[in-house]
């Protein structure tokens, strides 16, 4: 019973908090009935309906991502007067060797994949602590990324590549700020070499209940958004490719231009921007703990949509979130 | 399900096997005749009776207009519905507050469409009777209208709209697929337009400078340049793709039951930065037939069939929808499969489905309407049309099968209100109502395990263009209007030798239950009444009389054998099978029943497999044996596939 009342009032108040006009939010329709479909329309009591709600999108603050590190740059290595390397403790990561913790069996395998004259050493580099991160090695002609940890070999012969650490900070005003840290993976030392750090900053642009979940920033060709860690993300557009980021929170930039449309739908395990719970040590002979405490909370599919014709002056922006459907069971 | 011959497509009532076979009554050439213009079109009593109600210039099934006020303020002023009643050849008066039916009117043919011109006058559509009537209202809005005239149309006029000047009445021809143009006061004709096949719903742009067509099929929309100077006719693509797990490549996917249109227009009360300007929106359904060569039997692994409203920008004249996303498994409800009218207001789209059987309300704001419901009113049966009175914000909404219409209000949640309709107990029998019913069913168990209705591969009781995968190998869709008295036997392969054994044969294939005795007695009688195109017997110019006997001689001729199977004495079948495919595909150990050729030109794709696009491509091709046609030259097949235009 009291899971069923916890899960009516999470749903109410994700109703109620979602339809409301929060300071960020630009419900730009006047009919409220169509802007507010969860006021208006008490309707909405049935679960299979979505809950949209429409953002202004000039009130998105204006920013840019800065590109990442090219691995065509890294030749010119020396000229790019690189901070010393081995200590990465500015970046938030640890780097850990871990050839040598490998099996007999791994070693071999490991092994039979290397030049002989390479260093037999593999590092991965991790979170230092649970984070809102995402960690990835940015390719060119790439655009979607799963950055949960990056290994890499080290060798004398293997060129530096570069490597971004992307953490995002909810601020007490509901803002957010997405802190950018590129790096070059140097193979040669085996370490990392931090080069450069960046902040851009989000505005939060839906709410569930008092948090927000949904964060956004554009530039004159793309608008970027910012949500929790979704377990799948598709997105499509018009003019130009989607660019996506998935590790501990999700990043996606849509690209928007005149008579153009952008779109993406990702499932989200739950709405609200979350550290990642601090994995428990194992004991011997118990299993591992979940790397997520049990939530009540059920998974929400989330749209967002990008449209403009010709002779639109501004892209409409539009959220949807499924309400989860509730068993006649439940009530 | 053993049985090679029992897992038939449900459409292959009739097979469209043949080479030399392709092609039944052409939809008739745009050179031919025009439609005629007829006398005293105008109206007698200017200014008298009822008006418009509002703006509206595309027609529905229903259409709104106000009575004036009486003089002396006897009466005051009440808000009208004209119903075209398709099941009879009335048109009736609904006094929408009163909430009763006030009148009714005797017309040329059954209506399907209605639309009342800017001077009161009332222009309805009669389909099967190839003409459009004009009507006018008298100073009594509770006695039968005036009609003033009858005018011919190519054949199967459907869809009517007005320009904004109201100077012009446009008509879209579905058999004929064509868009006329018609002087909206003497309805002299003033051009033509050719367009691909099945078109229905028109509208017209804000500055009355393009037409939008709807198409049945093949997930198009038609745009048509209606100033002076050339009336080009160019097409939208609205297939989208669908996004894999696998995040493969997104193939776009293809379309069906493209009936409805609407279009956005200015809200002065939306704030300047997200006024939306130029959208179309076109309700249809996306549509994964599978692979026909690898077989994987009805359908995809996907959704094979998937709501969809493209959101279409009307200056770049292309698509914005270019993907569709079904709804979350456990929150979709019942999709809007069978989509057949649409009106836009206050920033809401609102769509009218069979099937389900419901009025919905979707935010035109989105890339894909479909997807943002924001509510759903459950209505009586075979909700055909709407039309909205702003006024009074309300939807009226026609259900044709139940004869009803239902007074939506759009302003708070009160249940809508029920006008009930008379009806001639003479127009539909209980029975064939029923088995009109059964055939728009959508997620009935008994039929299909997925949900879908007969009428989702066979619109207007036609067919989808489709080609869709079976486990026999690919299997295009065939046309049931017309095309089952004297066709025995049924099914690609010839399995059935009834309609009736052939349905159930067809529940089991669909993975359905299976209906009552009763139930498929009554489908039976439904699907043998449906009523195939009718041509308007036209004068043809000498050439093109040549030109079709010429094509009749070849048919006959041993030269082309084509005559030898499609007996024209036995409605071009001759209810054999034959071994036509080279080389020979599966199925080839009884070959594949003749099908016939009756509406041939009008049902493309053709073969059992779709393989070939158009006629003229049956009767080049070397890839099969039907006949002998690859010898022909091209005046020889012109007219050869002229006389198929005409069976």
């Amino acid at each position: 019973m009291r899971e069923r009342g916890l899960r009516w009032a999470l749903l109410a108040s994700t109703c109620l908090s979602l339809g409301h006009a929060s300071p960020a939010l630009a419900d730009v329709i006047a009919n409220p009935a169509i802007a507010n479909p969860v006021i208006a329309n008490p309707v909405i009591a049935d679960p299979g309906l979505p809950v949209i709600v429409t953002v202004d999108v000039d009130s998105i603050p204006q920013g840019s991502v800065p590109p990442p590190l090219r691995e065509a740059d890294a030749a010119a290595g020396d000229a790019l007067a690189l901070t010393p390397a081995g200590d990465i403790s500015p970046v938030g990561l640890n780097l850990k060797k871990i050839v040598s913790k490998l099996s007999k069996r791994g070693k071999r395998s490991l092994a039979g994949l290397r030049s002989k004259r390479v260093q037999k050493d593999v590092a991965e580099l991790t979170p230092r602590e649970p984070e809102l991160g995402a960690l990835y090695q940015p390719m060119p002609d790439v655009a979607e990324f799963i950055g949960e940890s990056v290994a890499f070999a080290c060798g004398h012969d293997f060129p530096r590549s570069p490597m971004r650490w992307e953490t995002v900070l909810v601020e007490p005003d509901g803002q957010a700020q997405l802190e950018i840290k590129d790096s070059w993976l140097d193979a040669s030392h085996c370490s990392v070499n931090s080069v450069s750090s960046a902040r851009v900053a989000f505005k939060a642009i839906a709410w569930a209940g008092a948090e927000p979940w949904l964060f956004a920033m554009r530039d004159e060709h793309s608008i970027t958004f910012l949500m929790s860690r979704a377990d799948d993300v598709s997105a499509d557009a018009m003019v130009g490719a989607p660019f996506t980021v998935r590790g501990g929170f999700t990043r996606v930039t849509l690209p928007i231009g005149r008579w153009g449309s952008g779109s993406l739908v990702a499932t989200l395990p739950s709405l609200g921007l979350k550290l990642p719970a601090k994995p428990e040590k194992q004991r011997r002979g118990r299993p591992a703990a979940a790397s997520e405490p049990p939530t009540s909370e059920q998974p929400v599919q989330v749209a967002i949509e990008l449209v403009q014709t010709m002779a639109e002056t501004s892209p409409t922006l539009l959220i949807r979130r499924t309400v989860p459907k509730v068993l006649p069971s439940d009530r | 399900m053993n049985d090679p011959r029992s897992v038939l497509w449900f459409g292959s009532c009739v097979i469209l096997l043949s080479a030399c076979a392709e092609t039944s009554r052409a939809p008739a050439p745009l050179a031919a005749s025009p439609p005629s213009a007829a006398a005293g079109c105008q109206r007698a009593h200017p200014g008298l009776g009822a008006v418009r109600l509002g703006k509206v210039r595309a027609g529905s099934s229903v259409a709104l207009a106000r009575s004036p006020a009486s003089q002396g303020g006897g009466s005051p002023s009440r808000v009208l519905a004209y119903v075209a009643d398709a099941d009879e050849t009335t048109l009736r008066t609904i006094d929408v507050d009163g909430r009763r039916e006030i009148a009714a009117t005797n017309l040329k043919g059954r209506p399907e469409q209605v639309l009342v011109l800017a001077d009161g006058r009332v222009a309805v559509s009669l389909r099967a009777s190839n003409a459009i009537e004009v009507l006018e209202p008298s100073a009594r809005d509770d006695v039968a209208l005036d009609s003033r005239c009858v005018v011919d149309t190519l054949a199967e006029p459907v869809g009517l709209a007005a320009t904004p000047d109201d100077q012009t009445l446009l008509v879209t021809s579905g058999w004929a697929h064509a868009l006329t143009a018609f002087d909206a006061e003497s309805l002299a004709p003033r051009y033509q337009v050719d367009l691909p096949r099945d078109p229905r719903a028109v509208i017209v742009s804000e500055d009355g400078k393009r037409a939008f067509v709807a198409h049945v099929v093949e997930a198009r929309m038609s745009v048509v340049d209606l100033e002076p100077g050339g009336h080009a006719a160019r097409q939208i693509d609205l297939r989208a793709g669908m996004p894999s797990s696998e995040g493969a490549d997104m193939p776009r996917r293809k379309g069906c039951q493209g009936f409805a249109l609407a279009q956005l227009e200015p809200e002065p009360n939306l704030r300047l930065a997200s006024r939306l300007f130029d959208r179309v929106f076109a309700p249809m359904v996306s549509v994964n037939p599978g692979d026909a060569s690898e077989s994987a039997g009805y359908g995809s692994e996907s959704p094979s069939e998937v709501s969809e409203v493209a959101v279409v920008d009307a200056s770049a004249e292309r698509a914005l929808t270019r993907v569709v996303r079904p709804s979350p498994s456990g929150t979709a409800q019942a999709e809007c499969l069978l989509p057949r009218a649409a009106s836009y207001d206050g920033g809401a789209l609102y769509v009218t489905c069979l099937g389900i059987d419901s009025l919905l309300k979707l935010d035109a704001r989105s890339l894909d309407p479909a997807r943002s419901e924001l509510k759903r009113w459950k209505l009586a049966s075979g909700p055909t049309g709407v039309a909205i009175d702003r006024e009074r914000q309300r939807a009226v909404v026609w259900s044709q099968f139940d004869h009803e219409l239902a007074l939506v209000s759009l302003a708070d949640d009160s249940p809508p209100a029920r006008v009930s309709v008379s009806r001639q107990a003479s127009a539909m029998t209980a029975n064939l109502a029923l088995g009109r019913k059964l055939f728009h069913q959508m997620g009935d168990p008994r039929i299909s395990a997925d949900g879908r209705a007969c009428a989702s591969c066979h619109p207007d009781g036609r067919e989808d263009a489709l080609t869709w995968s079976t486990p026999d190998g690919g299997r295009q869709t065939p046309m049931l209007a017309g095309r089952l008295t004297d066709t025995a036997p049924y099914g690609w392969l010839g399995s059935s030798g009834s309609v009736k054994d052939h349905l159930t044969k067809t529940f089991e294939r669909l993975g359905g239950q299976g209906l009552a005795e009763a139930e498929v007695s009554a489908l039976v009688d439904y699907v043998t009444s449906l009523v195939p195109p009718v041509e308007r017997a036209l004068p043809k110019a000498f050439a093109q009389q040549r030109l079709i006997e010429r094509g009749r001689a070849l048919f006959e001729s041993a030269e082309t054998s084509c005559g030898n199977c499609h007996n024209a004495g036995r409605a071009f079948s001759d209810g054999e099978h034959h071994q036509v495919s080279t080389p020979p595909s599966f199925g080839q150990a009884t070959g594949f029943d003749t099908p016939s050729l009756r509406y041939v030109a009008g049902t493309a794709p053709y073969f059992h497999d779709g393989r070939y696009k158009t006629l003229d491509e049956v009767l080049i091709a070397p890839d099969h044996a039907m006949g002998q046609s690859t010898q022909l030259g091209r005046d020889d097949r012109a007219a050869l596939v002229a006389y198929l235009g005409t069976l």
